[in-house]
């Protein structure tokens, strides 16, 4: 057997990453979070976790007496498309979780339905002349009906990775992200979510800044530690001290995971490859709160609020990130809590905006077979297919393939959206899914452009097995800028 | 299990007791209706006597809406009306054998319909009211931008009238959605066509002339278009048997309604048509002439069959009505609007 075909088989780096993956799906809700403020990112990550049962940290039944779902965050449209539902089973054939999980109840078509009923049996006609919680409703043992009912959606509601699939198949266009987004919201303020293992990344954001329970002075050791090993020439300026054109917003997941921190090191030396004036927020950083909105705690806005302000303070152009989930979160959701005054770019669509300018020309050839997997949160979320492909035909060598289901049906990871945390085997079965998708293309390397895909696929490829490396697209533009060449072996 | 059990059977009891409920109430208003045979078939002698005897002035003139009108006038024997039509068409026991019966059944059938109607029309904004009142408890913001109009354009011509989606996703369900919308929304303009023409400014274009026969020719092939796609729609569900698809109660009923609905205006059609003198306009009812062309072969009283039939179908139309916002053809609503707010919204999506 060659070298090649050796380490294809086994691809060293992605051994480590099983555990994090783990790591960051399995937080334990009952950790004692001050434990960690003295320790470094990567004992935190490293640190063993006790495995979890397999049944999700679902709401006990408590004797609590039944609260109304107050659906006020909620639009008119959004109300309006619950009863747009023909049930005409499209998302389900489409459905990811669904194909993992043949649960009737956790179909988007069984979520309206069931929502609905829910709605009508506490605001409908019938429940204004008989509410509830009134003698009749109570004789009627309504009360406990509708919260029995409710319990049952929550565990329906939050087994979805909210990629959207079932948006683009809507033949009535339901804007289903947004809607199970903003029902969640009601569901955590009535206090029937979020999920036991949410709870512990919803305290650790709201503690730490991050969901990784990790302390906000280890924020930027990446960079110090990259520096120190001679992988980048310099730790990017701190802007707020100092000012800069960019701001390369690094997120959570490069920032404390050992094995990604390689994305947020590539772009790094791919910005001053390109000779781009950019800085980091370093220790200032905060979690975008993409964790918060996915999984409805009401907390995200005060976040979000905090991050637009810092933002719009720096006095920068344009705001970069190579994290899918942080670049949906902030171009597409901060724009309905507040205004900002900068651009925000995904990193593929930076550099293929530098590759249209001619600023930067791929030399170096990089031969290999690559096929590439559309995050959800860049994809549908955002609509950007295009600028990674570009990237990825413009570097000599590559050999280029789409694997089955690409672009607005991209089958997700299950990464997203809460269903890692809370389901972690639903998600290991989707990401085992998506690589075998990956590997009938006989592609030789898997890429996309989202640390947490990344992440959710690596530990898909070392449960299936597969013969095919996984790889963050930052990776390959940083070998064909000869700044690395470690996988072309 | 248990509780998809008990939801299912909470809609089929909801729709039954609403039904039950219509039945009682056109039952103790209809008993009245009940009395005495039909008039027994006359002969030919006395209908030629009954012409011959007639006691009617030769021509009569009112003036209706304000205009002169000739209501008919005598032609030899016979007795003509001002559209060319022989009076004994509608009037004579021979060929309308129902004719003393219907007499007394104008008094009080209007009456019962458009009671019944109030209350199907009743029930019918309740439920709207019930899912608008909801709607209104949202308080968070519809569209993130101002309203995309060229989007919006696109959209509902290509996504609401044509279903482009569907159409890219399987043939016979765009085949279903383009024949039941498609009829249903031309056959609401002809249905408002008839009414202001025929009812509120009767014009003889409209009810006589090649207008008439127009409408008549709508609204038989509308109606055939609606049969089509519901028994596709039905083929779908009961024989294909498309993976995931669910048929509960909620998703059949409102087939189940329509198809009896179709069915039996059709059967009304071909009744009246089998019972009164062939004339070149009924052609134009294409679908009730070869039911008439059918029903004739067997000597059976159809002018009763065509009264109680009638009351089934109203009963069947009021139902449909008055179920419409608690099922789920509410889509034909719900539908336009997400598909319009969702093409404005994502024109403002920074597509690359």
């Amino acid at each position: 057997m060659s070298e090649k075909e050796d380490s294809r088989e086994k691809p060293e780096h992605q051994v480590e990453e099983w555990s994090l993956g783990e790591e960051y799906t399995q937080v334990p809700s009952g950790k004692d979070l001050s434990d960690k403020e003295g320790g470094t990112a990567e004992e935190g990550a490293e640190s063993p976790v006790p495995e979890m049962s397999t049944a999700p940290g679902f709401l006990e039944p408590a004797e609590r007496p039944f609260i109304r779902v107050r659906i006020n965050n909620l639009s008119p449209r959004q109300l309006l498309e619950l009863e747009a539902c023909t049930r005409c089973s499209e998302c389900v054939l489409w459905c990811p979780v669904y194909a993992q999980d043949s649960r009737p109840g956790l179909t988007p078509r069984a979520k309206a339905r069931s929502f609905r009923k829910i709605l009508r049996a506490q605001d409908g006609v019938m429940a204004t002349l008989f509410p509830p919680e009134r003698r009749l409703g109570r004789m009627l043992r309504q009360p406990e009906r509708q919260k029995r009912r409710i319990e049952e959606f929550v565990k329906d509601l939050y087994e979805c990775s909210t990629c959207g699939q079932c948006h683009y198949k809507c033949p009535s266009y339901i804007d289903t992200v947004e809607l199970w987004e903003s029902i969640r919201k009601s569901i955590v303020s009535a206090g029937y979510g979020p999920l036991e293992n949410h709870k512990a990344l919803t305290s650790s954001v709201k503690s730490y800044d991050n969901p990784w329970l990790q302390p906000r002075s280890t924020r930027d050791k990446w960079a110090k530690r990259a520096h120190k090993q001679k992988e980048i020439r310099s730790v990017p300026k701190m802007l707020g001290k100092s000012k800069a054109e960019v701001l390369y917003f690094v997120g959570c997941t490069a920032s404390f995971d050992v094995n990604i921190k390689e994305v947020a090191v590539n772009t790094v030396k791919m910005l001053d490859a390109c000779g781009v004036d950019f800085g980091i927020l370093g220790t200032q950083e905060k979690c975008c709160g993409s964790v918060l909105l996915r999984v409805g705690d009401p907390e995200y806005e005060r976040l979000a609020e905090e991050n637009i302000e810092t933002f719009n303070r720096l006095g920068i152009r344009t705001l970069v990130t190579s994290c899918s989930g942080c670049y949906k979160t902030i171009s597409q959701d901060y724009p309905k809590v507040g205004t900002m005054n900068f651009e925000t770019l995904h990193m593929v669509q930076f550099i293929a905006r530098l590759i249209e300018e001619g600023t930067i020309q791929f030399e170096k050839e990089v031969p290999m077979k690559v096929t590439y997997h559309d995050p959800c949160h860049l994809g549908r979320a955002s609509g950007i297919y295009e600028a990674p492909r570009t990237i990825l035909k413009s570097i000599p060598g590559i050999e280029f393939v789409e694997i089955e289901r690409h672009h607005e049906n991209s089958r997700c990871c299950g990464a997203g959206g809460g269903l890692k945390a809370g389901f972690p085997e639903i998600q290991q079965k989707m990401s085992q899914a998506r690589v075998r998708d990956a590997v009938a293309t006989g592609a030789t390397d898997f890429v996309t452009a989202c640390p947490f895909c990344y992440q959710g696929l690596s530990v898909g490829i070392i449960a299936e097995d597969a013969p095919i490396r996984m790889r963050d697209i930052t990776e390959i533009i940083m070998m064909a800028l000869g700044g690395s060449d470690k996988g072309s072996q | 299990m248990k509780r998809d059990a008990w939801v299912r059977a909470d809609s089929v009891v909801r729709v039954a007791r609403f039904c039950l409920c219509c039945m009682v109430f056109f039952s103790i208003l209809v008993a009245p209706l009940s009395e005495g045979p039909l008039p027994p078939t006359v002969s030919a002698q006395e209908i030629q006597n009954e012409v011959k005897t007639d006691t009617v002035p030769s021509q009569m003139n009112l003036t209706i809406y304000g205009e002169p009108r000739r209501l008919y006038h005598r032609k030899g024997d016979d007795l003509v009306t001002s559209a060319g039509k022989d009076c004994i068409e509608c009037h004579l026991r021979a060929f309308y054998p129902g004719r003393d019966f219907f007499k007394w059944e104008y008094r009080k059938k209007w009456d019962i319909h458009w009671m019944l109607f109030s209350v199907a029309c009743f029930v019918m904004m309740t439920g709207i009211y019930g899912a608008v009142s909801i709607w209104r408890k949202g308080e968070g913001p519809s569209l993130h931008h101002p309203v995309h109009w060229a989007s919006v354009g696109r959209a509902l011509f290509w996504d609401v009238f044509l279903g482009k989606r569907i159409w890219r996703q399987s043939r016979l369900r765009w085949a279903i959605f383009f024949f039941i919308s498609m009829a249903f929304v031309q056959l609401f303009f002809v249905f408002i066509a008839m009414v202001v023409t025929r009812y509120l400014f009767p014009a003889p274009f409209f009810m006589t002339g090649i207008g008439g026969t127009v409408l008549d020719c709508m609204a038989d092939l509308l109606g055939l278009m609606i049969l089509v796609g519901v028994l596709l729609a039905l083929y779908r569900r009961y024989v294909l048997k498309e993976e995931h698809l669910e048929s509960q109660a909620e998703d059949t009923s409102v087939l189940w309604m329509l198809l009896a609905i179709i069915v039996t205006g059709f059967f009304l059609e071909a009744c009246r048509l089998a019972v009164v003198p062939l004339t070149p306009r009924m052609y134009a009812s294409f679908v009730g002439a070869l039911g008439a062309a059918v029903l004739k072969s067997w000597d059976v009283g159809w002018t009763g069959v065509r009264f109680y039939v009638w009351f089934i179908h109203a009963m069947l139309v009021f139902v449909f009505i008055a179920y419409l916002p608690f099922s789920k053809l509410f889509h034909v609503i719900t539908c336009p609007v997400s598909i319009l707010a969702t093409a404005s919204e994502n024109a403002y999506r920074q597509y690359q």
